[in-house]
């Protein structure tokens, strides 16, 4: 080794006790950034990271995040078994990823989209546990050795959907439907499974769909009773049956973590019973088809003291909309979804939406409305209420032709004079997602045809 | 040109340009901290970073540099989602600065990128360490992240009949 070798080598070394000094300010600063040669960066790369290095739950998270929560199930299963660290995580991201099919409410393409979706077909088609109970109660299909000596919790996505008959779909799904079906059911074994299942474990749950289903009073009770930490509920054609037509159902006092409501098409007792017991801690409700307001229960600020979202989809009662035109103060609503499908409506009119949603019109963040264009400027003219904190405006429309002159110019001299705050305007174009084009406003400098 | 010197947590200092450390959302406040509490304006900031060590720094910093004129992306893109930004952002040159990399390293340059906001190498690393998980049998996992289980009783055994209700077919 030559002098200038021997240099060299010096230089190197002091440079390298610098880096790995703790106790020591460094001599000299790097000109660069960057390793003089690669063989340098090779050398200086001794890993550091064992297993007692504290990685925080939230990067654990953002790592599973990177796994889908449906198809790579199996994989998330897996790692619940890795250590009770990722166990935790795995299932928070679970429960996290469940309850986001509730409370979608952001705003960008992909989402928007899936807030026009039905809830009850998104809800149905994600939850879990559809080996066990997806072919519904007449004919569970649960796996054989597991039936015969059922063991742990079944419910480890915290998550899980009863769905019913196939053949309710085809009928009115009102107390009429399917008179003699009820005795089917409770004869059935399987079914006392599916309650003894939710008797064992139903406090795990935090997300659940019944969907399909007549069910007897008592055991309707037996079910929600168990599920003590339920978040989010999704009651879709769920008809209760009754020893006698005006039996009261006894009412279970445990459902104090329910603030997520998606019903849809329920019978009217079975209503008043859910609605009564519910609706105070309601912060998120769906309604779709048959209204949910019975009797004392209208959509007063004194009944649903915490509502910040109201979803109304396909509203084809009269009830529903008279209601929603006589409520004096409903609560101070942050974002409203009014959708009808392609079915006419004579019930509720567009007019009648602004009318109500003027009602709030301080607290309105965000409003999904089936709408044309043109038809909006009227109704606004005759409210005359301004939107000070809309920030974000969707409109859905059936018939692709309407799209017809909708430009920039035109939705800007729509919108702004009642959203002056307005930052984002999303026009759905068709009410199946298979069909959904969008139209984003330049409001956002993203326009797009 | 404006420089910032970059002092890791075994106190070897980077002297790199203030517009390529702003790309770190964390090395972007401190700067702006120190420049509203500065009276010279011509002053250079220093910055130690306490948590990351100068061979995970100089990671950092190097992939900063190469992608100093990528379009900087917000902090909650793709959030709900997860997926996207890492299949989006992945150059030939990402995928050459990782290869060499074990998996320790590969966790240290996560949590420092968490550390120093820059969302671009957090995606990009997950995804990674994500990749090694898919697939892998639990015995795997735990031999690849130098895990132990650390289950009380049979809890694992548990566990593994928990699963069988959304895996068994």
């Amino acid at each position: 080794m030559d002098k200038q070798d021997r240099n060299k080598f010096t230089n190197w070394m002091r440079r390298l006790r610098n880096i790995f000094s703790k106790s020591k300010k460094p001599q000299h600063i790097l000109p660069s950034i960057l390793p003089s040669s690669e063989s340098e960066l090779s050398e200086l790369r001794i890993s550091s990271y064992s297993q007692e290095t504290i990685f925080p739950p939230e990067l654990m998270e953002a790592i599973l995040d990177k796994l889908h929560y449906v198809e790579d199930l199996p994989t998330l299963l897996r790692c619940r078994l890795v250590c009770s660290h990722w166990k935790q995580v795995v299932e928070k991201k679970l429960e996290t990823e469940y309850l986001f099919r509730w409370t979608n409410l952001n705003q960008d393409e992909d989402h928007s989209l899936s807030i026009f979706q039905e809830t009850r077909i998104s809800t149905c088609f994600y939850s879990v546990i559809p080996e066990t109970v997806y072919s519904g109660l007449t004919h569970i299909w649960l796996p054989p050795a597991i039936a015969a000596n059922p063991k742990g919790n079944p419910f480890p996505n915290k998550s899980a959907a009863v769905i019913g008959f196939e053949n309710c779909h085809s009928g009115t799904h009102s107390d009429r439907a399917c008179p003699n079906l009820e005795h089917r059911i409770e004869s059935k074994a399987p079914y006392e499974e599916v309650v003894k299942l939710f008797q064992n474990y139903g406090k795990y749950l935090t997300t659940l769909v019944l969907h399909d289903l007549i069910i007897f009073q008592d055991n309707f009770c037996l079910v929600l009773a168990s599920t003590e930490s339920l978040k989010a509920l999704t009651l879709s054609w769920v008809k209760v049956s009754y020893s006698k037509e005006e039996a009261k159902i006894n009412v279970p006092k445990c459902l104090t973590h329910l603030h997520i409501l998606s019903s849809h098409d329920n019978t009217e007792t079975f209503y008043k019973w859910l609605m009564t017991a519910v609706s105070p801690q309601i912060v998120n409700l769906k309604i779709q088809g048959r209204a949910p307001f019975y009797g004392k229960v209208t959509l007063e600020q004194e009944i649903f003291k915490k509502l910040k979202c109201l979803h109304v989809y396909s509203p084809m009662e009269w009830d529903l909309a008279e209601m929603l035109r006589k409520v004096e103060s409903p609560p101070a609503l942050q974002h409203v979804t009014a959708v009808w499908g392609w079915i006419s409506n004579d019930y509720w009119t567009v007019e009648d939406v602004i009318k109500f949603i003027a009602k709030f019109c301080t607290s309105l963040v965000s409003l999904k409305i089936h709408v044309k264009l043109c038809d909006l400027i009227t109704p606004f003219e005759n409210c005359g209420k301004i939107f000070p904190n809309v920030k974000f405006v969707a409109m859905v429309i059936a018939n692709p032709e309407y799209r017809a002159g909708w430009d920039e110019v035109s939705i800007r001299e729509s919108i702004l004079p009642w959203f002056p705050k307005v930052e984002s305007v999303i026009i759905v174009n068709g009410f199946n997602v298979s069909g959904v084009g969008f139209i984003q406003c330049p409001l956002c400098n993203r326009y797009e045809q | 040109m404006a420089l910032v010197r970059v002092i890791s947590s075994d106190g070897a200092a980077f002297l790199v340009s203030q517009r390529l450390a702003k790309r770190s959302g964390k090395l972007k406040t401190e700067i702006e901290t120190f420049r509203k509490s500065s009276d010279n304006s011509e002053a250079q900031p220093e910055i130690r970073i306490v948590t990351i060590r100068a061979e995970i720094l100089r990671l950092v910093l190097q992939w900063l540099q190469q992608h100093q004129n990528d379009p900087v992306l917000p902090a909650n893109q793709n959030e709900q989602d997860g997926r996207g930004d890492a299949e989006m952002g992945q150059s030939q040159w990402d995928r050459d600065f990782l290869a060499p990399m074990d998996l320790g390293i590969v966790m240290e340059l996560i949590l420092a990128a968490n550390h120093l906001e820059v969302k671009g190498l957090l995606d990009i690393t997950c995804k990674l360490v994500e990749s090694k998980i898919t697939g892998r049998t639990v015995d795997e996992i735990r031999t690849a992240f130098k895990l132990k289980s650390d289950f009380k009783g049979n809890e694992e055994e548990q566990t593994r009949l928990e699963n069988r209700w959304c895996v068994e077919n």
